[in-house]
């Protein structure tokens, strides 16, 4: 098991000395296999913390795969963290190990490589291994333009860090594995092919690594409105990959077959957690990029948690097209506990659905949603609002569908401030890259803000991005308190003028974002493009009586008064 | 017809307080917002609506959130 203690962590006899060689030939046989080499996996900073913030499940796969091998590693989880890469380097001794693997994300790549430059630069031997999606899109790069990047593991990781690792172990040179990229002496990029995928998943060890955290984790949970209880939860993955090619996902990047794991494994994976943490889990979140390809096995899936401990609810994600496939199904899993689906609609326009490459049209999402409703199963919205193309017409688009089907409700307000994220690896960067004409740096993630192809859209964004800074905190607080306020005065029997006024007005706090958007459309179209000493003027009043955004602000305030309450972390998540 | 609660509309949709069966605040689809609208415009009974409109308007009946008579 993985110490959580850096300052108490034994050596193993061979870190911090700076003979450790990879290639040593002159060893005994015996020597070498006693050497067992000091592995840290490091998921680094994307630059800002995310709400959702769990386990590295990629590199807890990794650190599992080695252990069942006999290989012991420390994983370090920096995902959120915003103190300089450098000092949390120093501060958890990277430099002291073999080898330091990192997860890296387009995200986190400048604060991998940092890292990897401050831990050579202290220790020239260590091994500096990357690997995860955005390693594997831009593996000859990192080992071209960066002298602290050892090895790339291209896709999977297990098998060729087992190889590596065993290579290190074994004092044998690290170059020439299946799936890695490297630098020749010549200082030339080598590679050799992609392994075969792993077929049968049930076959790898559960993802069991403990992680140092700079920030630790709150504990995953899940609010069960159908129940009322709020629910230890737990993040399960049960899928690799995805079957389907949007052009703007970077899952594809680890490969596009799509493997499954049998239903008595996952079971099994939760009885194995429970026991571990000594946490009853309750409700499974799915990781899977599309949990749902296979309605049947899915299904399987949930009826084989549901058989195990019925008080388990669950929840996933997966396409629109998906959904439409067997509404039987999803009303069965919706009696065995599925609580919600969250949807990769991503847009109500045609012409930015087939720039995604959705391979649907705008009524697929609507019926979808309708399906979905008509269950009586909440939607998780996955949305995108903005593309370097993205034209007013489409922004119309998107407030009406968003309207029609009562989003106009949904918290958080993602999906109206969401931008398209270029991925390295995607075939969307590339269009956008030939369209432009020009070629983006490899580890670079554009700003979309200097790629609007039309000022309107550019001006209605601006105008968000000034939404969110100035007013959104404001809203998510109001909406925080006043939905644990409202919740504790209907749950108590209390009924009235105040529980209905408060009602009405967290519902009208919800709808300002939306509104205010639908305003600055409004006013782009008549060719009156906002200013920024302008945009208070959009802001809408909403409410029952009528009220203006500070005075709605104000009434909740004023009627949330001096209510003391426990905040509920998962009402938390869902506002902020 | 005529309702004590008090109720919203906004965004195309309806929204009542308090007139879910456990005191939660209600958001009607379309199709409801647009009857709600009606029967409290007097346009319409809701004898005179048919099918799922009609069960819907019963329904708001059964559970006191509309009452008979003229709104004021
Ligand atoms: C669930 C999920 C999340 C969850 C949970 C993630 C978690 N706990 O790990 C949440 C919501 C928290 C999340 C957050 C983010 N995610 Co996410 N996420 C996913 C998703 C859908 C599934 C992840 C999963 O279960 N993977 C299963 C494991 C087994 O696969 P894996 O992670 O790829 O790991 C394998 C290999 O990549 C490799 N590997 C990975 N790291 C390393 C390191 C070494 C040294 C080696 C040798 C190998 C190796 O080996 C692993 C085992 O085979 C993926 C898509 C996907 N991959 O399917 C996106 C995905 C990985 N996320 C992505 C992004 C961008 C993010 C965020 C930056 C924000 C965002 N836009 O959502 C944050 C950052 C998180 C962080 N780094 O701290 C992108 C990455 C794109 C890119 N090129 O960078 C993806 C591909 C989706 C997308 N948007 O296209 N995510
Ligand atoms: S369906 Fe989802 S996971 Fe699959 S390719 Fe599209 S965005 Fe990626």
């Amino acid at each position: 098991m993985a110490r959580t203690k850096p300052a108490a962590r034994q050596t193993t006899g061979t870190r911090q000395r700076s003979e450790v060689l990879r290639i040593a030939p002159a060893l005994t046989l015996a020597a070498a296999a006693e050497f067992a080499p000091a592995m840290a996996f490091v998921n680094p900073s994307v630059g800002y913390s995310d709400r959702r913030k769990s386990k590295p499940i990629g590199i807890a796969y990794v650190m599992a795969y080695l252990r069942s091998h006999g290989l012991e590693s420390e994983g370090f989880d920096f995902g959120g963290a915003l103190t300089e890469p450098e000092l949390l380097a120093a501060e958890h001794r990277l430099d002291t190990y073999d080898i330091v693997g990192f997860s890296v994300y387009n995200e986190s790549a400048d604060n991998a490589l940092s890292m990897a430059a401050w831990i050579k630069e202290r220790n020239p031997t260590a091994l500096i291994v990357m690997g995860g999606p955005h390693a594997t899109a831009v593996a000859d790069h990192l080992i071209a333009a960066h002298p602290q990047v050892d090895l790339v593991v291209r896709r999977e990781g297990e098998e060729p860090m087992l190889e590596i690792a065993r290579r290190v172990a074994a004092r044998r040179p690290v170059t020439g594995v299946l799936g890695t990229t490297w630098r020749e002496p010549n200082g030339e990029v080598a590679s050799r092919e992609d392994p075969p995928f792993i077929e049968d998943l049930d076959t790898l060890p559960f993802p069991d690594a403990r992680f140092t955290s700079d920030s630790g984790y709150p504990t995953l949970s899940y609010f069960d409105d159908v129940s009322g209880r709020l629910k230890p939860a737990l993040t399960v993955n049960t899928s690799r990959s995805c079957p389907y090619n949007c052009s703007f996902c970077g899952v594809l990047t680890i490969g596009r077959r799509y493997r499954t794991r049998s239903p008595g494994s996952v079971v099994e994976e939760i009885d194995y957690f429970r026991n571990r943490d000594g946490i009853p889990y309750q409700h499974i979140y799915f990781s899977d990029a599309n949990f749902y390809v296979n309605p049947r096995r899915s299904l399987a899936v949930i009826e084989a948690i549901h058989a195990y401990d019925p008080a388990i609810t669950v929840s996933f994600g997966t396409r629109v097209n998906q959904i439409l496939r067997s509404e039987d199904v999803l009303a069965r899993m919706k009696e065995i506990g599925l609580r919600f689906v969250e949807l990769g609609i991503e847009s109500a326009s045609p012409a930015m659905l087939e720039r995604l490459a959705k391979g649907v049209s705008p009524q697929v999402n609507v019926d979808a949603v309708r399906t979905l409703q008509r269950l009586g199963l909440e939607i998780v919205v996955d949305f995108i609002m903005f593309d370097p193309a993205t034209t007013l017409a489409d922004l119309r688009m998107n407030l009406a569908f968003l309207r029609r089907l009562g989003f106009y409700d949904y918290v958080p307000h993602e999906a109206i401030y969401t931008t398209l994220v270029l991925y390295q690896g995607t075939p969307i960067r590339e269009f956008y890259e030939r369209r432009h004409g020009r070629a983006f740096a490899p580890n670079e993630l554009p700003d979309i803000v200097g790629l609007y192809e039309n000022d309107d859209v550019a001006a209605v964004a601006a105008g968000m991005r000034w939404f969110r800074r100035t007013w959104q905190p404001a809203i998510d607080t109001a909406l925080a308190d006043g939905e644990l306020c409202a919740e504790k005065w209907r749950s108590g029997g209390r009924t009235g003028d105040r529980l209905a006024q408060l009602q009405l007005d967290l519902v009208a706090l919800r709808h300002v974002p939306y509104v205010f958007m639908q305003h600055l459309v409004e006013a782009a179209g008549d060719g009156r493009l906002a200013l920024e000493e302008e945009y208070g003027a959009h802001l809408p009043s909403t409410g029952a009586p009528a009220a203006a955004l500070t005075e709605l602000l104000a009434r909740v305030a004023e009627l949330v008064g001096d209510e003391h309450f426990e905040r509920d972390p998962s009402l938390l998540t869902r506002f902020a | 017809m005529r309702t004590t609660h008090r109720w919203l509309d906004e965004a195309g949709h309806v929204y009542v307080a308090e007139g879910g069966p456990q005191g939660q605040c209600v958001r009607l689809n379309a199709a409801a917002s647009k009857v709600w609208r009606a029967l409290l415009a007097e346009q319409i009974t809701p004898d005179e609506l048919e099918g799922s409109d009609g069960e819907f308007a019963r329904s708001l009946l059964v559970t006191g959130v509309l009452l008979p008579g003229p709104s004021d």
